[in-house]
């Protein structure tokens, strides 16, 4: 808060100058110089009025002596009243401005102008009044800006755990389903096992492989959500078209028996990401259109990337079934499924690819038709260095 | 519906949990007629007789529905409000069926005109006990408007 620092400096100083004025003893020196002059004044005053009377002869001895007299205290009481009206008044609006400084107003009030010392000391202490209000906006806004960050990081952390509360419960949910399917399939195994087929019984037996599988994904997909929301991301210049490559090579050795055809992009570019996430995110993509090709053609997946000033916008085409526009919104909803449980994924994919592209500054949407095939595309930031050069080729 | 047996929407995606039900309902050997979709958007064609289903006749309507909360594309209680909404379809009693016993969906399950809600255990006997108990309660015992 630089601000309030520097407001309270400012209001020190003042202060300790008015106790400078006070502690130095020129107050004293000027009350006895005013006094002084009042004295000297009523001297000559009388000395006048002794000296008119003898010369004018005007009154006897004595009588002149006496008008000199009464000359000499009404010229004493003249500069005397003068002499504390001077140091009273500027006291007085001394102590109204201190209280009401006191009393929690800050506006400067009038200067009374005084040449000498005690003018300095009431401007003291107005322009403390001034440093206090000063200090006191300062530490106002500070705490403005306090309580607005509190607000941010408090909306912030009632975001994350709505998030955490629905990923406990769709977990806990999807979970529960999974054990009663296994509860029930063992069950039925173990009361029907004498009038049970072999095929019957093998199938069932395979469904609680599928089930069991498809429990260790739901809690693997699970990790990695807690994982990404934990662990800050280490973003650094990564090659996209050599980890499409990488990514697509153990894509294919997990789809064995399904022919892509990918189209790279002709450019080279350079994003900046962590590469490992980047990489989790084009598996999920990938995978995807496998796993929802259309049977009847063959699968096609084309990735084509457009650079921009400041990022780079990506975007994964396949031929598959395409999703109704109608669940758009919902498909990156958390285990979000448009088909039924099976043992290749929980609904979570999409979840953790939106979560890894926005944590690190890029957006992510879907334009799709039904039966005519997905396209998702993301943008992700470029490196520094490289929006710098556009810039300054564009200003060329 | 009436004598030529009694039509029941049975809306679950899991297709063990629907096996399971539909085991326990041919047990108690009332629901003879069982239609099983999978997802929110199919059960609300049949009920609206839209897409598939625009032919009244192979979409009967059902004299119970037993509708699971959390389905693909459109979730249990979309469709139970839309169902509860309609003037023709809202006095086919509604069961709910999920895993999770959260409180707020019970509530909301409730609020919009569910008329029961059922928790599936996981031990399977007490499941299928469950919805025979359904079954007999909403199928034989009360009695419907018609």
């Amino acid at each position: 808060m630089p601000l309030t620092a520097r407001a309270a400096i400012r209001g020190g100083t003042t202060i300790s100058r008015s106790v400078r004025i006070v502690d130095s003893g020129r107050l004293w020196w000027t009350l006895r110089r005013r006094l002084l002059a009042s004295h000297a004044l009523a001297i000559v005053f009388a000395a006048g009025a002794w000296w008119g009377a003898r010369t004018l002869h005007a009154f006897p001895e004595w009588g002149g002596a006496l008008l000199a007299l009464g000359i000499a205290c009404v010229g004493w009481f003249i500069p005397s009243w003068w002499v504390e009206r001077s140091i009273t008044l500027p006291l007085v609006r001394l102590r109204d401005g201190v209280r009401r400084i006191g009393e929690g107003d800050l506006t400067p009030s009038v200067p009374l102008r005084s040449p000498d010392v005690i003018g300095e000391l009431v401007e003291a202490m107005t322009s403390t009044g001034q440093r206090l209000g000063e200090l006191h906006y300062g530490l106002w806004q500070a705490n403005r800006e306090l309580e607005q960050r509190v607000d941010e990081r408090t909306r912030e952390l009632i975001e994350r755990n709505r998030m955490l509360e629905s990923l406990v419960n769709t977990i806990s949910h999807d979970l529960r389903a999974t054990a009663v399917s296994m509860h029930a399939l063992a069950g039925a195994l173990l009361e029907e096992q004498e009038s049970l087929q072999t095929a019957e019984s093998t199938r069932m037996l395979q469904r609680l492989l599928t089930l069991t599988e498809h429990q260790e994904l739901l809690l693997r997909d699970l990790l990695t959500l807690v994982r990404i929301g934990k662990e800050r991301p280490e973003p650094r210049e990564v090659d996209l078209n050599q980890l499409l490559r990488e990514v697509l090579e153990e894509c294919r050795a997990d789809a064995a028996p399904v022919a892509v055809n990918l189209t790279l992009p002709n450019s080279h570019p350079v994003a900046w990401a962590d590469p490992s996430r980047l990489r989790e995110v084009l598996r999920h993509l990938i995978q995807n259109a496998i796993k929802f090709r259309e049977s009847s053609r063959e699968l096609a997946i084309e990735i084509s990337v457009e650079e921009r000033v400041g990022w780079i916008q990506c975007a994964v085409r396949d031929n598959g079934i395409g999703i109704d526009p109608a669940y758009h919104g919902k498909i990156f909803d958390l285990f979000q499924r448009l088909q039924e449980i099976d043992a290749e994924g929980t609904g979570a994919g999409l979840t953790i690819v939106k979560q890894i592209i926005e944590q690190s500054g890029g957006r992510i949407w879907i334009e799709s038709t039904k039966g005519q095939g997905t396209t998702v595309v993301f943008t992700m930031p470029r490196p520094v260095a490289l929006t710098e050069h556009h810039y300054l080729e564009a200003g060329r | 519906m009436g004598s030529n047996g009694i039509a029941l929407l049975l809306v679950e995606d899991n297709p063990d949990h629907a096996e399971l039900t539909m085991k326990a309902l041919q047990r108690g050997k009332l629901a003879n007629r069982i239609h099983w979709v999978k997802d929110g958007e199919e059960a609300l064609h049949y009920l609206f007789h839209e897409g598939r289903y625009t032919n009244q006749q192979e979409a009967p309507r059902p004299g119970l529905i037993l509708l699971d909360i959390r389905l693909p594309k459109v979730d249990g209680l979309e469709i139970l409000r839309r169902v509860k909404g309609d003037d023709t379809l809202r006095t086919i009693p509604v069961v709910m069926l999920t895993t999770s016993d959260r409180g707020e969906e019970v509530a909301e399950s409730y609020r919009l005109g569910a008329n029961s809600y059922i928790t599936k255990p996981v031990r399977f006997t007490e499941f299928i006990e469950k919805i025979e108990t359904v079954e007999i309660y909403w199928l034989l015992t009360n009695r419907l408007p018609n």
